[in-house]
């Protein structure tokens, strides 16, 4: 067995996420050896990156440092391509990122973005994309294999006292039933997995369209070229407040549902802002604390993304829903799977996943890997098999490497739960007088 | 070493200047640097008084400027010195580019600079210290003066010369100037308000400035400083966040200038291939304006538009990026440091030959991309995309409002171009090479600055 086997064969071992760094380090210091020499050969973006860099040995964690890249590098591809409908020089692009070959995938006829991912998965690139709040989405290719993974990761939820598969759950799931993001493939896996098939709810029926969110892409180009007219702007924002008026709707429709079956074990599956939500519609039909059922699952995670809540907010409801389940990570649609949280609201390390804390360029250590160290969050995951997966994010994160601590019950690597944003670019003060046209497209579609 | 030590020993204590005064202090930490705690009432001169230098004659105020200027070309203090050291220390500058800059400024405070200053952006230089007098048609008569203004500039740090011409301007106006410092030039504005002091102090001139941080967006001093009460203008450098940090202050008596964030284009037409000399000169000419401030001013070109064909322009990338790697007078040969994240988008290029082609490394001596498409990002750090037209006048669909400066070879082109890139949005066309330089006695981003800086208030009959 690899030593890359070895750490993907810890998942739900009962120390899985618990285990010490003095088990773990030598492990993940021969699987990244391994992984490293079979990548380069694949990949000529990571192999010049190795060459340019001078990495050559891996001596230590830290040596991998100059290979991680960051998340531009998954939507590095020119907007252009899309545009002007160049799906095989897309393909092609991807095809640069990606360990497996791209002979298989049918480029005939290809109508659009989302016609596209649909050929790649038919080739067997089950690939996930971002948001892409830009415009610009990333396309983060999987193989079955990779997926096969999430699958067994999903396997047992709300770990440290876990439950597992058994189609007795209602599903509510705050988002379109489907669509090429990690976080609606996970929960279709989840509904199949745990849901009543009789009793699945999605906020909308439809698929998540690519196409929607690249319109917005050639809106700016538009805009930026001044080809765009004022009633095409005006069409464009009323479109959204429409889609929103409509999707507010359906949410009061679905805090019904909830309210009524709340006697009952559900999955909720949503952002904090949407829990929050739930909570104050089921308050107003005059839903006291306490009342759901004890094996229902609050599924949620990252941060607020710039909503107006009390900084209690969390306590506020989980006093509110009572004494639930809850699944909780700190992770990202480019990692396999989000390190889960304790009891005490600290995130835990997966074996396969190397964590790293950079300083606030991204370059060098934070500090040692002891002790408790505060920087730019980047990892290297060694689980993937369709691609290099070491990147280095914008979250500014604690880590503390230490065995043991007296703020949590369980040992092992954790991430401290204050995860912040690093200042974007023009927030550091650092005042300039270059700019682009970015700074004159205002109102929603510049946002 | 103890946490604390490490940031005591990294720690730079930034000067405040305050109506002629300097101030010392480190009360206020910001990471890397810290300032005296900020006493928001001596940053207002209240409106029941007139600023000192109101009613100083022109010709005073232009020969204390010279006197700065001389001062500052000998720096007795050192306070030039020490501020070149500390911008070299944590600046973004390369060291031989903010020497030279540093070099520069004294011959900005010439006599001779300032007259073509006021008489070009304001139309004379009898309007600040008197009337002038009109009759209209009708026969009425009035008169009318450009009378001081009340300040806030919020400058920009990426060249040291936008301090320079803020102090000579704000100094011109008479008014009352509040100068906010940017955090990538903590330095150069008080430097020469220190050498200012020094020339003349307590002189009207000298208490009509004060340079001081905070920082953008604090709503604890913005909110309370910017109102109408105590400025007339709000004058901005660029910085989306500063100018949205703006807006929301900007109403009746209490006006923006904004010199706004900009981005510069080149436009080559097929008469460069027309031999080789010609060729290498122009590849030189497009250099010289690419690595302005190694390409972090909004004159810097980032785009270059050319008329040839895949092979000619291959043949002009390969010279230009030699080119880039060399030192000039506002570039350094290899000092600049390209963020991880262009790397990676330049990289990824890298493996989409045909369709794109890559010259040069990313180790800060230039890289130049080849493309049928202008590309997605934003090029700095030394880094130029050139795209291949069918004419310069397609080219023109990219320019935009945000287009600065136009270079254009061969300069008998512009003639037919210019109008096109003004009705596009653009507001300065020059000859390829020739983007460094002028914006003084000319309009600046569409606007005569000095005009807009003063009031203008008239006296009818």
């Amino acid at each position: 067995m690899t030593a890359r086997e070895t750490l993907l064969g810890m998942l739900h071992q009962p120390n899985c996420y618990t285990m010490s760094q003095a088990e773990l380090v030598p492990l993940q210091l021969e699987a990244a050896r391994e992984l490293l020499a079979e990548r380069r050969q694949q990949l000529p973006i990571l192999d010049r990156r190795a060459r340019e860099t001078g990495v050559d040995r891996i001596d230590r964690l830290d040596d991998l440092i100059p290979l991680l890249f960051s998340h531009t590098t998954f939507k590095s591809y020119p907007n252009s391509f899309v545009q002007n409908g160049q799906w095989d020089r897309m393909t092609k692009w991807l095809g640069t990122l990606t360990t497996r070959s791209m002979d298989g995938v049918d480029l005939g006829d290809i109508t659009d973005i989302d016609d596209w991912v649909s050929r790649l998965w038919a080739a067997g690139h089950l690939v996930n994309t971002t948001s892409g709040t830009s415009g610009k989405v990333s396309f983060l290719n999987r193989t079955q294999g990779d997926d096969d993974l999430l699958q067994r990761c999903l396997q047992q939820l709300c770990w440290p006292e876990p439950i597992h598969p058994g189609n007795k759950h209602h599903v509510f799931f705050l988002g379109p039933r489907s669509g090429p993001y990690l976080l609606l493939i996970a929960a279709n896996h989840v509904a199949r997995m745990y849901g009543r098939p009789d009793s699945l709810h999605y906020l909308s029926d439809e698929t998540l369209r690519l196409t929607d969110i690249t319109r917005m892409a050639e809106m700016r180009l538009k805009m930026a070229e001044g080809r765009a007219t004022p009633s095409e702007i005006a069409a464009m924002e009323q479109n959204a407040r429409e889609k929103g008026v409509e999707m507010a709707a359906r949410f009061s429709e679905m805090i019904r549902k909830i309210v009524a079956l709340r006697h009952e074990p559900m999955i909720i599956t949503g952002g904090w802002l949407q829990m929050w939500q739930i909570m104050e519609g089921a308050r107003a039909q005059g839903v006291g604390n306490g009342e759901f059922h004890p094996d229902t699952v609050i599924q949620s995670g990252g941060g607020l993304k710039g909503a107006d809540l009390p900084a209690d907010y969390r306590e506020q409801l989980f006093e509110f829903f009572g004494d639930v389940r809850t699944q909780q990570g700190y992770g990202m649609s480019e990692m396999s799977m989000g390190f889960p949280m304790d009891k005490d609201g600290y995130y835990h390390q997966i074996p396969w996943i190397i964590p790293f804390v950079l300083d606030q360029e991204g370059v060098k250590p934070a500090g040692p890997r002891d002790g408790v160290v505060q920087g730019r969050y980047a990892y290297l995951d060694l689980s993937n098999e369709a691609r290099w997966n070491g990147l280095i994010t914008g979250d500014r994160v604690t880590i503390d490497f230490r065995e043991t601590r007296p703020e949590t019950r369980l040992p092992g690597l954790v991430v401290h739960p204050a995860i912040s944003r690093y200042a974007n670019i023009g927030e550091d003060d650092k005042i300039g007088c270059a700019g682009t046209i970015d700074a004159y497209i205002s109102g929603e579609i510049g946002a | 070493m103890t946490e604390q030590s490490r940031i005591a020993a990294t720690t730079v204590a930034v000067p405040h200047f305050v109506k002629g005064e300097v101030v010392t202090g480190s009360d206020a930490s910001y990471g890397s640097f810290a300032t005296p705690a900020l006493d928001i009432d001596a940053l207002v001169w209240q409106r029941t008084d007139a600023g000192p230098a109101f009613y100083t004659p022109i010709d005073e105020i232009i020969d204390v400027l010279v006197a700065t200027g001389e001062r500052m070309k000998a720096d007795p203090s050192g306070y030039l010195a020490e501020a070149f050291e500390a911008m070299a220390l944590v600046g973004d500058l390369d060291r031989g580019v903010l020497q030279r800059a540093y070099q520069h400024l004294p011959h900005m405070f010439t006599r001779e600079w300032m007259e073509f200053l006021i008489k070009g952006e304001l139309g004379g230089i009898d309007l600040l210290d008197g009337w002038r007098t009109v009759t209209d048609p009708g026969g009425r008569t009035s008169q009318y003066r450009a009378f001081p203004p009340r300040l806030v500039h919020v400058l920009a740090g990426n060249a040291p010369g936008v301090a320079a011409i803020s102090i000579i301007r704000g100094a011109l106006t008479k008014g009352i100037n509040l100068l906010k410092l940017p955090s990538n030039d903590l330095f150069t504005a008080t430097a020469i308000l220190r050498t200012l002091a020094e020339v003349a102090p307590g002189h009207p001139v000298t208490r009509s400035f004060s340079a001081v941080y905070w920082k953008g967006g604090d709503e604890n001093v913005e909110k309370y400083l910017l109102r109408p009460i105590f400025f007339d203008k709000l004058v901005a450098w660029g910085g989306e966040g500063s100018l949205r940090s703006a807006k929301k202050y900007v109403g009746p008596g209490f006006e923006l200038v904004a010199f706004d964030p900009k981005t510069s284009i080149s436009m080559i037409g097929r008469e460069a291939f027309a031999s080789p000399e010609t060729l290498a000169m122009v590849a030189e000419a497009a250099a010289t304006d690419i690595c302005l401030y190694d390409q972090s001013a909004c004159t810097s070109s980032r785009f270059q538009f050319i008329e040839a064909t895949m092979e000619q322009a291959e043949a002009y990338c390969e010279l230009l990026q030699v080119e880039m790697g060399k030192e000039r007078l506002t570039a350094s040969g290899c000092g600049v440091r390209m963020p991880s994240t262009l790397r990676e988008e330049i990289d990824a290029l890298r493996s989409l030959d045909p369709f794109y082609k890559v010259f040069g490394k990313c180790d800060g001596r230039g890289v130049v991309i080849l493309s049928e498409d202008p590309v997605d990002f934003h090029p700095e750090s030394k880094t130029v995309n050139v795209v291949v037209v069918e004419s310069l006048e397609d080219a023109v669909k990219h320019a935009s409002v945000a287009t600065q400066t136009v270079g254009i070879y061969p300069p008998e082109r512009k003639a037919d171009l210019r109008e096109r890139l003004a009705a596009a949005g653009s507001q300065r066309i020059v000859t390829l090479g020739s983007a460094l330089g002028g914006g003084v006695g000319i309009p600046h981003d569409g606007f005569f600055p000095l005009h807009r800086l003063v009031r203008w208030i008239t006296d009818e009959c």
